[in-house]
């Protein structure tokens, strides 16, 4: 687990993670296990302050927004990587989203206090904060462009290239929402890439 | 001296506690922007190919950013009105030159902090610490138009742009309005209509 964790914290740094190696190795090492999660249990909920960087080792997680009157699965999780609420670990704020357990698994994580401390102690400034705002504002990108631009088969045929399993981790329903498509566009479009193959 | 005035309010709100180093760093910051720039419509502060890094605050006016693929239609990815940071955002995420355009949409007045200065001011210290606040700002707006995307009807979208931002709305002619909602001009038309 700790090699695969130091592993994706070596990325947030990039091009600056040999010169923080020291500081990387000491937050690999203050990961504590934050729980066995059942299917349907949540990381973290509406409202709740969460300023915690997660480790996902072997759960798979979907994060839910419930704005405007209506809930849609935007982001998941999938197993060996690092995630964080944006509102709160980035923005300071309390979380504006939900996140949920869809298969049970361990996940890992380190409070945002002790993240300060680390970064503070090994001279690491905020540069894993701005990279992982970097990080988040790239895929918000990404995803916007695909919404505007790409008809519905390519849209899904795209987050199925990226993520094999989707059909199998969250509903037909969620999947529609997560594509911004109505249901039947979804089923059309499953069908249409359904025939091509 | 309005400009650092709104500038300084921008960043402020995002700190919860600002310790003495860095409010001097702040003003340094401020003080290194340029004197308000005023801009004509379809002027372009960053062309495609651009790998520069200025940092740009808009005091009054609006900058769309135009994607324009080889044989698709076109798409505005985002858009920056009055007291929003416009930055080379591919550059910044991806390391990699600009692949759409930053244009301004009506007559706009802006402030900019030149790269080089930005470099300079990257070698000092906790000057990390204030670049994030305005990382936290460009975030917060890339992730609310995703949001807006993502849960609202264009129609709901676009009466939701009206009451909340009637600036961007007047800004952006009706073909830049239907890219920025991801319809077609048709579909944009027709929202015209019902409205």
């Amino acid at each position: 687990m700790n090699a695969h964790l130091t592993e994706q914290l070596v990325k947030l740094f990039g091009a600056r993670s040999s010169h923080f190696k020291n500081g990387i190795s000491a937050w690999a090492l203050q990961f504590e296990m934050i729980g066995n999660l059942a299917a349907g249990q949540k990381v973290w909920d509406l409202g709740e302050s969460k300023p915690v960087l997660y480790f996902n080792s072997n759960a798979t997680l979907a994060e839910y927004s419930d704005q405007f009157g209506t809930t849609v699965c935007h982001r998941i999780i999938p197993p060996m990587t690092l995630f964080w609420s944006e509102s709160s670990f980035i923005l300071g704020n309390t979380c504006d989203t939900k996140m949920l357990c869809k298969q049970a698994g361990t996940i890992y994580g380190i409070s945002g206090e002790q993240v300060k401390q680390i970064t503070e102690r090994f001279g690491m400034g905020f540069h894993m904060a701005i990279n992982l705002t970097a990080r988040d504002i790239g895929n918000y990108r990404k995803r916007s462009t695909d919404l505007c631009l790409l008809k519905p088969t390519d849209r899904l045929q795209k987050t199925l290239d990226s993520n094999q399993q989707i059909l199998s981790q969250i509903s037909r329903e969620e999947l529609a929402k997560y594509l911004g498509l109505s249901r039947s566009s979804l089923f059309r479009a499953i069908n249409t890439l359904h025939d091509v193959k | 001296m309005m400009s650092s005035n709104v500038l300084r309010q921008v960043l402020m709100a995002q700190f919860h506690e600002l310790h003495p180093g860095l409010e001097e760093l702040m003003t340094r910051f401020i003080n290194a922007f340029s004197a308000p720039i005023s801009l004509a419509k379809n002027h372009e502060i960053i062309v495609r190919d651009d790998a520069s890094t200025h940092l740009y605050f808009i005091i009054e006016g609006c900058v769309y950013e135009l994607s324009e693929r080889d044989g698709g239609p076109p798409s505005i990815p985002q858009a920056y009105t009055s007291n929003d940071f416009v930055f080379n955002h591919h550059r910044f995420t991806t390391g990699r030159p600009a692949e759409t355009r930053y244009i301004v949409s009506r007559p706009s007045t802006v402030i900019c902090l030149d790269q080089l200065t930005l470099e300079e001011f990257h070698k000092e210290a906790h000057f990390d610490e204030l670049f994030f606040v305005v990382c936290q700002v460009m975030l917060k707006n890339t992730r609310e138009h995703f949001i807006h995307l993502l849960h609202q009807k264009p129609l709901d979208h676009y009466t939701w742009l009206l009451a909340h931002s009637p600036e961007l709305c007047s800004s952006l002619t009706r073909n830049h309005m239907a890219a920025y909602l991801g319809i077609s001009r048709a579909t944009f038309f027709r929202i015209l209509e019902k409205l």
